[in-house]
């Protein structure tokens, strides 16, 4: 088995937060915060070495 | 700061993937966990605040010690004003009604290690002598959920258990469990139809979740929801990724110091030693562990999912490659596998514009979700 870098990948068929926020004609400030929001939500989701 | 203390190293069972070494009732004393609370309340505070979090061998055979580090943090924290949060990581085999009520009174949030259906449970986690241990810890989680609704509930996923993961699965989702750490053993023997099952068992799990927010509950399962999250925020930042030392300190019951649970075996000493509670931390030792972030692997530079990927944990890359930057390819198999079936599930749900789904990952109340 070996590494395999992936090249060309068009999985995602769903926005990010700041396109999604962008869309909405949200401020930029209420996408921070948002992001931010998901950054919290990110490091609880990553215990995995239990 | 958040502080691991391994107030021993015995345990009821005999994991076959266990990374603790040999069991020993070897029991922290109150002294080394005294001053290892103290080096939680000096670090500058931080948001989310730091962590006390039990871990072993299993914390639980002890119950004294761990309570009366609870009435200690909770005394400092009165003292000094500074919050902190509690965790503890348990095999449950001493959970019972009283001991749940307790941990909620005190608000320790406990994460239960559990491979799932007997048959997962049983071809890894085991009492030692060999005699199954898949009753006591489902009265276990019976009580766990009682109190904690939202209990976390972490599972293996090994090359002898891999074949009982959709049922595992399928188990904890009628127990009611709406949290599912799945825990890669990438240091298996993993041979071409463990693969396949593996991929079977995340298929299975990226279907659990799809179905599970089409019916308006929503479910979290580790591998999936954070890739997701990846992919919202554009990628892991450094601040998400362990930093080996800096943020997070493990403590052996001895004292000494080491930048990740995984390294404290059977506390030798040597290799990952990074101080002791005794002297404090060696800022040289930090140095020279190094931070895998500055420099990836070359192979991945011009991979598209390298920010997705999680070939930043030093210790399995250490483990696996003998290098800290430089990432197996097993964890590679793994994350292009959990990117994609993430992707599916949740470009599926955004497609259906499921309201569940946009709730809890756009976050459309003013107010956090409930699992953030």
């Amino acid at each position: 088995m070996q590494l395999q870098p992936v090249q060309d990948y068009s999985g995602a068929n769903y926005p990010t937060l700041s396109e999604y926020f962008q869309g909405t004609g949200k401020p930029r400030r209420f996408v921070a915060w948002k992001l931010a929001v998901a950054l919290a939500a990110l490091a609880t989701m990553l215990s995995g070495c239990d | 700061m958040d502080i691991i203390l391994h107030l021993t190293r015995g345990c009821q069972l005999d994991c076959t993937y266990c990374y603790g070494g040999r069991k020993q009732d070897c029991a922290m004393s109150w002294d080394v966990a005294r001053r290892a609370i103290d080096m939680l309340f000096a670090a500058e505070p931080s948001n989310p605040p730091g962590q006390i979090r039990f871990f072993g061998g299993e914390p639980l055979l002890e119950l004294p010690l761990l309570k009366r580090c609870v009435d200690y943090a909770k005394a400092q924290r009165e003292r000094t004003g500074k919050p902190f949060r509690l965790g503890m990581t348990t095999n449950g085999l001493a959970v019972d009604d009283e001991l749940a009520a307790y941990l909620k009174q005190e608000s320790v949030e406990p994460t239960l290690s559990m491979d799932g259906v007997a048959e997962a449970q049983d071809a890894c986690r085991r009492y030692a002598g060999g005699r199954s241990s898949f009753a006591d810890t489902e009265r276990a989680l019976s009580s766990l959920l009682r109190q904690f609704p939202n209990l976390t509930v972490c599972a293996v996923v090994s090359p002898a258990n891999v074949e009982h993961l959709p049922a595992s699965l399928d188990y904890f989702l009628a127990q009611g469990v709406r949290r599912i750490v799945l825990n890669p053993d990438f240091f298996g023997e993993w041979d071409d139809p463990h693969l396949e099952a593996w991929r079977r068992g995340y298929e299975c799990a990226a279907q659990q979740l799809v179905e599970e927010f089409r019916a308006g509950r929503p479910l979290h399962i580790n591998v999936l929801s954070a890739k997701i999250i990846t992919h919202l925020k554009g990628g892991y930042e450094p601040c998400d990724c362990c930093d080996f030392g800096q943020r997070e300190v493990a403590v052996a019951p001895s004292g000494n110091l080491y930048p990740c649970q995984r390294l404290v075996r059977e506390d030798v000493g040597g290799f990952g030693l990074i101080g002791t509670v005794f002297s404090g931390r060696s800022a040289q030792s930090c140095r020279d562990l190094g931070s895998p972030r500055e420099e990836p692997s070359p192979e991945c530079l011009g991979c598209s999912l390298r920010r997705r990927c999680r070939n930043w944990c030093s210790c399995v890359n250490h483990r696996l490659t003998g290098g800290f930057r430089h990432t197996g390819p097993l964890v590679c198999f793994h994350e292009r596998m959990a990117i994609e079936l993430a992707d599916r599930a949740a470009s599926q749900l955004f497609a259906e514009k499921n309201e569940t789904f946009l709730d809890a990952f756009y976050m459309l109340r003013e107010s956090s979700p409930e699992w953030v």
